[in-house]
């Protein structure tokens, strides 16, 4: 086991993201605020990242601009704001292959890439099926595969298909069929303050986990590639790891991080959440460097 | 729309397809037999289009693939051009990578 140090920094944001498609079946009630976020953790001999973000350029500029994404910022500076060197990071785990999640690898250029094999063996099956069977495939970015293609050449992916211990007291927990083919979520086990659960796409909100009525019903996504009854089952195993407690599942689109655990808010409109310190680290919110 | 475009991005959908299924079976290591057939009926029927180019440069990389010798700078051809092929379908083809919208209504379809 290890001790981490644990932030969420939030990279950009939908200021009106549709509540039927954080909250499965809530069609037709309202927006929200859903920000874009990954989380980092630091231990004495890690430093990692969970999920990338996207390079809101090209390809990422595009789908950013149709789903009214807003302020966004390159993880130079919001990994600079907890005084963090992207090209440091020596881990990156990526839950699923969606362009806010997947899309920034590039700016991880020294990191071993974590990816369940299962994402991309399902799109080399999906693309051999007819044209008109296409949505699977739609949100794939071909570019992002190349930039896979050569991270494994580099010797610096690592494709995984059971539970996989990363690093100490860091898991990769498999999560297929559910928001997408090959999904991921991933625990993280400190000595010092026990179990955290980093969701992916397979919560949205806490919500999810206290219900839409708030009638401590799962209510599960409202995107799901694979099956619903598998992505409420994976909210179940996230459950029980997180030892009930929705504040210990990191949902990384979820606003209401920012009044759980001690943040800061930039002037770009930005957040960092400061979720959980090892033994003998400092708060960096408090500290933050505001770089732009 | 004219038949030039239609056919445009008509080729796009099976290059974006035929890319990602190289990159999948590249990071796999599977075998690349049959999508190197693909790979030569699209350059052939791409031939003079935009999609030329581009079906071309993939089957470079299907090949040194297939002879296990692809090199960063032939994945970095073949992005390039994949670039350059979505910038110019997108000026008359709308995004076809979006499979649902924030606000439900977005023009991108």
């Amino acid at each position: 086991m290890a001790d981490y140090s644990i932030w969420v920094v939030e990279y950009a944001r939908v200021n009106e993201f549709a509540r039927g498609l954080l909250l499965y079946g809530n069609w037709n009630t309202g927006t929200t605020i859903a920000p874009y976020c990954y989380a980092v953790l630091k231990s004495e001999d890690h430093l990692v990242v969970i999920d990338s973000g996207y390079n809101h350029a090209e390809f990422g500029k595009v789908l950013a601009e149709s789903y009214g994404v807003s302020d966004w910022q390159p993880p130079e500076v919001v990994l600079g704001r907890l005084g963090f060197d992207p090209a440091d990071v020596d881990t990156l785990v990526l839950t699923h292959n969606h362009f806010d999640h997947a899309g920034g690898v590039e700016f991880f250029p020294n990191a071993r890439v974590y990816f369940q094999e299962r994402e991309i063996s399902r799109y080399l099956w999906a693309v051999g099926l007819p044209d008109r069977l296409q949505w699977l495939t739609s949100a794939t970015d071909p570019d992002l595969m190349l930039w896979l293609v050569n991270r494994m050449k580099a010797g610096k992916l690592t494709l995984l298909s059971e539970e996989t211990e990363i690093l100490p007291g860091v898991r990769c927990m498999p999560a297929h069929d559910t928001h997408t083919s090959g999904s991921q979520y991933v625990t993280v086990t400190n000595e010092h303050d026990g179990t955290w659960v980093f969701a992916g796409d397979n919560a949205y909100v806490y919500e999810n986990f206290t219900g839409a009525y708030g009638d401590d019903r799962f209510t599960p996504i409202g995107l799901i590639f694979g099956s619903v009854e598998r992505c409420l089952l994976t909210m179940e195993e996230m459950w029980q790891h997180a030892g009930q407690d929705p504040s210990r599942i990191v949902p990384f689109h979820e606003q209401n991080i920012w009044k759980t655990f001690p943040s800061r808010q930039f002037d770009d409109t930005l957040h960092i959440a400061e979720l959980s310190l090892a033994a003998g680290e400092a708060s960096r919110v408090d500290s933050a460097i505001a770089l732009r | 729309m004219t038949d030039v475009v239609v056919d445009t991005a008509e080729l796009y959908r099976r290059y974006k397809s035929l890319t990602i299924a190289v990159s999948a079976a590249l990071i796999l290591g599977e075998r690349l037999d049959d999508i190197a057939v693909a790979v030569d009926d699209l350059g052939r029927e791409a031939a003079g289009t935009p999609c030329s180019e581009p079906a071309l440069t993939l089957r470079r990389l299907v090949e040194r693939g297939l002879a296990g010798e692809s090199t960063d700078a032939e994945v970095e051809q073949v992005r390039s051009s994949h670039r350059g092929l979505r910038r110019e379908v997108w000026t008359t083809h709308p995004c076809e990578y979006v499979p649902c919208c924030a606000v439900g209504a977005h023009e991108h379809r």
